[in-house]
């Protein structure tokens, strides 16, 4: 379970966030830009201060009141970011051993290509990211993120970047991963269809606040802003709202 | 057809005009360097590099230029680092001002340094009480070099440094690596080309030092006289020696110069890819 408790100026962008989020689901986050999305996941992840609190399990990441505040590093977190950061100076197969530096130093190479196999990639082991394809460099991404066996998963636009044919792909990646993984997920996307088949619940936020939070039909059937019905309409329009039945 | 093509044929006068600066340029700034290698018959400069006063001042050179730039990188790429990372009141200015030598008459930053480091500077008492001795030392040779040497590796490397992205740091961070890891394992080798860059051209501002070094440090022979100061105490009277000397030098720099167009043609070294 993750506690979210956020109120504060980070970054210039003001926050308030409440939310709750059961092991195994996947909260998909979506909002105008500058409204705060990728802020929150920082703030979980540690790598943005904030005011508030947050805990994930049993354990207390953030309490600004009793000045807790554990480093990015000692979060259990894996991070997928936008343009996914792959380092450019190590090979596919380092990129996801670097956060295995707790195993000894034979085990990495093993438990690195174990998990790319995961993703199909073990023939780009030795690849540098530059010479991956978008797709490539996700699962890569993917499985980087995975490697630690977080505890919580912040998905930052993970499918932006890549083209309509391979996101048809990377989604279907997605989509499995977050049936396999048993911790709380949080995506922020731009895509209603994304949000609504990747996520188990869908969170808009406006200005630094959940404006509204339930399943895709339900923010498709009774928007609670401007936003969000704009957000929704060009799905319902083309009569796919997702994989939530109508409540 | 031929009508507008007619006008293209002949070059226009401002284009004359171009080729012209750049020969006049390219004329002026190689013919002094070639003239060294060219006046001097090649036996006449290998002789020269046999006289033991010139060989002791290129050790002294490589020597004391070595230890600067290995103190420079030591201490300048931590600094530079959170010049380039981390905000804080006044960074500009402090910014500012570790560049400050760059533009610095070099016999200016000389004086500077003995007023600061020398036995009745600003340090002196404290240095002394340390049995530190640094005027008309090697180790004040050092001292030089690295004051004026330090702003070329700085600049780099803090330019470097800003260019990393912020989300491969945090990736870093969230990946379980600490600060210090992150510094070493990512920040270093994305910033990797532009340090060996300035590695290069410090190392190529120290070898070529003579004002500060005259200045604070003096010129004993075997002692603080490097290359540059060996050139003009032997100028008036052993000419080939002072030749070879030189020759050596514009070897050393050009193959610096030479070593830096490699290198930024080269995007990226894969220096911690092993």
């Amino acid at each position: 379970m993750l506690r979210v408790d956020l109120a504060a100026a980070a970054q210039q962008i003001e926050l308030d966030i409440q939310l709750d989020l059961p092991a195994g689901r996947c909260l998909a986050l979506a909002g105008p830009s500058g409204a705060g999305k990728t802020t929150l996941l920082r703030c979980i992840a540690g790598t943005a201060r904030a005011r508030g609190r947050v805990v994930c399990g049993e354990e207390l990441w953030l309490d600004s009141e009793r000045r807790v505040f554990a480093r990015p590093e000692q979060r259990s977190c894996g991070f997928v970011f936008q343009d996914y950061a792959l380092f450019p100076h190590l090979s596919a197969w380092r990129n996801v051993a670097y956060g295995l530096h707790e195993l000894p130093r034979g085990a990495r190479r093993a438990r690195a290509l174990e998990l790319l196999e995961r993703f199909g990639m073990t023939h780009r082991a030795d690849a540098r990211p530059e010479t991956l394809s978008g797709g490539e460099r996700q699962r890569v991404a993917l499985a980087r993120a995975l490697a630690r066996r977080p505890q919580v998963l912040l998905l930052d636009e993970p499918l932006s970047a890549l083209d309509a044919r391979t996101r048809a792909s990377a989604t279907e990646t997605l989509e499995q991963v977050l049936r396999e993984f048993a911790a709380p997920t949080l995506l922020v996307t731009h895509d209603f269809q994304e949000a609504s088949r990747l996520g188990d619940e869908v969170a808009i936020i406006e200005h630094g606040t959940i404006i509204q939070r339930g399943p895709a039909t339900q923010l498709a059937q009774a928007p609670a802003s401007d936003f969000v019905a704009h957000f929704t309409a060009e799905a319902i329009a083309s009569g796919r709202a997702g994989r939530q039945p109508p409540i | 057809m031929s009508a507008p093509l007619k006008g293209l044929r002949r070059p226009s006068w401002f284009a004359l005009l171009l080729w012209l600066a750049l020969v006049l340029a390219l004329a002026f700034l190689t013919l002094p360097v070639l003239a060294i290698f060219l006046n001097t018959a090649p036996g006449r400069l290998l002789d020269g590099l046999s006289d033991p006063q010139a060989l002791e001042a290129l050790r002294l050179s490589l020597e004391t230029s070595a230890i600067a730039v290995g103190a420079i990188v030591l201490v300048g790429t931590p600094a530079a680092f959170l010049l380039a990372r981390r905000p804080f009141p006044g960074r500009a200015a402090v910014s500012t001002l570790v560049e400050l030598p760059l533009v610095l008459p070099p016999v200016v930053a000389g004086i500077g340094l003995l007023e600061a480091l020398g036995p009745h500077g600003i340090l002196g008492g404290v240095l002394g009480d340390l049995q530190v001795q640094l005027v008309l030392q090697t180790a004040g040779v050092v001292v030089a070099l690295t004051f004026v040497a330090s702003p070329f590796y700085l600049r780099l490397a803090q330019a470097a440094f800003a260019a990393v992205e912020q989300s491969h740091l945090d990736a870093s961070r969230t990946l379980g690596r600490g600060q210090a890891a992150t510094f070493l394992r990512v920040a270093v080798p994305l910033a990797g080309t532009s340090l060996v860059t300035g590695v290069v051209l410090a190392w190529a501002r120290a070898l070529g030092e003579f004002g500060a070094t005259l200045m604070f440090a003096g010129s004993f022979q075997g002692v603080t006289q490097t290359a540059p100061l060996a050139i003009y105490d032997r100028f008036a009277v052993a000419l080939p020696s002072v030749l070879a000397l030189s020759a050596i030098l514009v070897i050393v720099s050009a193959s610096l110069l030479l070593a830096v167009k490699l290198l930024s043609t080269t995007p990226l070294l894969g220096l911690a890819a092993r």
